[in-house]
């Protein structure tokens, strides 16, 4: 069973061995800190949204832990884009190697954005892309990172709602009440081998 | 097993089967209501933007469960294939207790007139199973003005002088103070000539029903209400129906078909409770009431030697002239901040174009909309522009607070080809055919609903909106929220699936009573419709109970 809130990447961090057991019985996933990406997946795509929502006088989509909520939905409610993801991002570190002899991630920003338009386009090498339609994979590039950058933190991006003090959206939200509860039933942690796992 | 026999079922507790659910219980009926959706409470309410009814990017809120529930949508170029509740070509309408009416906007409007006469107003429509209602306007009047003040309206409707004669005023005065986009376009409509005024919403803007007033936050439409001041029917008849002793309501249970008599009646229902045990519950009557894409879904599942269509369908019309809305608009941009995040957010609303253009059949009302949610406010620039980057970021920051939208539902043209039948291989998690959507609008409906985006435009250019453009509307078949049409009253028994009391036309004991049996669809939100209807058909019903024809 997938679970948004299982252990994550601080918890790992924080709880060392034990939950590092945890999270690999409980993903049978890419070991690390991720639980569907592989590290260079997660760098590539890390830049690739920085792109899409870049950095400025406010965080970009990077700092903003936009990775960390795509980590999570690929392994949960959006499991189906996961493949998209992968050959997505194979296909722009071919593209990037292909015209500049590099991978995506280590170019420059302005190169960057200029593979990430052909992207767009499709204006690049079939044989780079043949698991996935480029066009396919940038909008939901696309889609995921704007859904981690402006949508609600306890998904994994937004966080600390850099999104929504920069567009001036109320902060903290004005609820009627219980604005800040715990994920639903549902989502809650599952039980922890020991209390000191407890904080995913 | 066989359950012990009860007067009536009532599949489904939306705007429609709660309202008959109370009705027949508080005229003496035993009812049992089954609902396919969990109970849900507003106090358990937590505003998630990506997961509620409005924005389903990651999951509905409130059902239907996205895995047990898949549907097969056609596409114009007649590729099928299969969704899921939280994606667009579903349809999907919210699944539990309450049926849509928990997470709903709560507009409240009331059909003009006009609306239940489109064919005798416009004329035939070549391509358009237009026609009139068998009810008018007045029939329906009385229930009106039940629904307004059992399920509770505020707002101002008097200076509306399109509106349908009405005996009372609402319940409830309209929300204070006012928000800033309602001081802007209200005056900016006036000055256009148009007769602005403040929107009916079934929320309480005062204590009422002994709930409290609204809070004034923004985040109503697809969320529940934390504060228990949305009425829907989960907070009003449902609770109302509980306390007679003679009903049950019991959530989570899937129903699996009618079953039949040799006659051709009516003997219960067969559903799958909520640990998917297949159960039969027998009733001297049944009233459907899943909305109009699964009312139509049983009809045609529930089969016999005398139905082999399923039925209501002898003459093929369950699950056709499936009509929502065509919802069209315009955004304008500002040079000073318009955001106030003071609720429910539509406040603002004009009637001057439902009605009355020549060479266009009808058209729709336009409001002010409820909410921006950030992550939607990503997809508002103005096309052309960039739709990622530092220029995307930079619209962002500059013009969420200040911007407003003016959209409306246009009246769609029915088409006979906009249709839900069963897919012949798909099935869902009780093994049942599900639905298939297919069909696409009217070219008429297009050509109304883009002038409405102009109408929008321009009303936004009035307020002072130094960028604007327009949404125009797509292809498509039409459904979702407001999905209406597909099991249609009639008087003629060639033309339509059930009579003006909702009874089906050949089973004398089988009611559909939702949107499922509206002819058109209106320029408005269609819940006030559904409940006034329920009213009207319920005392039908009750009458006919007590004069023993629908006895077995």
């Amino acid at each position: 069973m997938d679970d948004p809130y299982a252990v994550g990447r601080r918890g790992f961090l924080k709880t060392g061995a034990v939950a590092a057991a945890a999270t690999a019985v409980a993903c049978a996933g890419p070991k690390g800190r991720w639980r569907s990406l592989t590290e260079e997946e997660a760098t590539t795509l890390a830049a690739a949204c920085d792109q899409i929502v870049p950095p400025d006088e406010d965080p970009g989509a990077a700092q903003a832990g936009v990775v960390t909520f795509i980590d999570r939905q690929l392994a949960t409610r959006r499991k189906d884009d996961r493949p998209i993801f992968q050959a997505g991002v194979r296909g722009l570190d071919a593209t990037a190697h292909r015209h500049h002899g590099r991978p995506f991630a280590d170019l420059p920003f302005e190169v960057q954005t200029s593979v990430l338009q052909d992207v767009e386009k499709g204006a690049v090498e079939a044989a780079d892309w043949t698991d996935v339609e480029p066009g396919v994979f940038f909008g939901r590039l696309r889609e995921h990172t704007m859904m981690g950058f402006y949508g609600d933190p306890r998904h994994g991006g937004n966080k600390d709602r850099v999104s929504w003090k920069m567009l001036g959206v109320p902060d903290p939200p004005i609820r009627g009440r219980l604005h800040e509860t715990p994920p639903p039933p549902a989502l809650a942690p599952r039980p922890s081998p020991s209390p000191a796992t407890r904080k995913g | 097993m066989a359950l012990s026999r009860v007067n009536a079922v009532v599949v489904g507790s939306g705007a429609g089967g709660g309202v008959v659910f109370s009705q027949l219980a508080e005229a003496g009926l035993s009812v049992v209501c089954l609902e396919k959706g969990r109970w849900h409470s507003p106090f358990e309410e937590r505003k998630d933007d990506l997961v509620n009814q409005r924005n389903s990017s990651l999951g509905v809120a409130y059902g239907p469960d996205e895995e047990k529930n898949p549907r097969v949508f056609v596409d114009l170029e007649g590729r099928e294939r299969i969704v899921y509740p939280h994606q667009g070509e579903y349809s999907p309408n919210a699944s539990c207790v309450g049926g849509g009416t928990f997470s709903y906007g709560a507009q409240a409007w009331r059909y003009m007139p006009q609306d239940f006469r489109m064919r005798s107003t416009y004329g035939s429509l070549e391509g358009s199973t237009l026609d009139d209602w068998p009810i008018s306007y007045d029939d329906l009047e009385p229930w009106y003005e039940k629904a307004e003040h059992e399920i509770g309206v505020s707002g101002d409707v008097e200076p509306n002088p399109f509106q349908g004669p009405r005996k009372k005023p609402l319940p409830m005065p309209p929300m204070t103070p006012k928000s800033i986009e309602y001081e802007i376009l209200k005056p900016a409509a006036l000055r256009l000539g148009l007769h602005p005024f403040d929107t009916p919403l079934l929320i309480n803007s005062v204590p009422y029903n002994g709930r409290s007033a609204c809070m004034r936050i923004r985040w109503c439409v697809g969320f529940g209400c934390e504060t228990n001041a949305k009425n829907g029917t989960q907070n009003t008849v449902i609770p109302r129906a509980l306390a007679t002793g003679n009903a049950w309501l019991r959530a989570e249970c899937k129903v699996k078909e009618i079953l039949l008599d040799d006659r051709g009646r009516a003997r219960g229902v067969a559903y799958f409770d909520e640990r998917d045990r297949l159960q039969e519950q027998p009733a001297d009557l049944v009233v459907v009431s899943g909305g109009a894409t699964e009312s139509a879904r049983l009809l045609l599942l529930s089969k016999s030697r005398l139905n082999p269509n399923g039925l209501g369908n002898r003459h093929d019309w369950v699950g056709r002239n499936l009509t929502g809305h065509t919802y069209t608009g315009a955004v304008g941009f500002f040079d000073q901040d318009v955001y106030d995040d003071v609720g429910p957010g539509v406040c603002i609303s004009v009637c001057d174009y439902n009605h009355g253009t020549p060479g266009l059949r009808g058209g729709g009302m336009l409001a002010n909309e409820f909410i921006r949610l950030p992550y939607q406010f990503v997809g508002a620039h103005p096309p052309g522009t960039p739709s990622w980057g530092k220029a995307h970021k930079g619209f962002m920051r500059r013009y969420y607070r200040r911007n407003i939208m003016v959209q409306g539902p246009t009246q769609d043209m029915p088409t006979w080809d906009g249709r839900v039948t069963l897919d012949p291989k798909v099935k869902d998690h009780w093994g049942i055919p599900v639905l298939r959507i297919s069909g696409d609008k009217h070219d008429h409906t297009i050509e109304i609903a883009n002038r409405q985006a102009e109408r929008a435009e321009a009303w936004l250019r009035e307020a002072g909106a130094v960028l604007t453009y327009q949404r125009r509307a797509g292809r498509g078949v039409s459904g979702h929220q407001h999905q209406s049409g597909t099991c249609r009253m009639g008087d003629d028994p060639k033309t339509s699936v059930v009579d003006a009391s909702c009874r089906i036309h050949d089973v004398p004991n089988v009611f559909v009573i939702d949107a499922s049996v509206h002819v058109t669809n209106g320029g408005f939100n269609p819940v006030l419709t559904i409940y006034a209807n329920a009213f009207r058909a319920s005392a039908l019903l009750v009458k006919a109970w007590r004069g023993g024809g629908l006895r077995g």
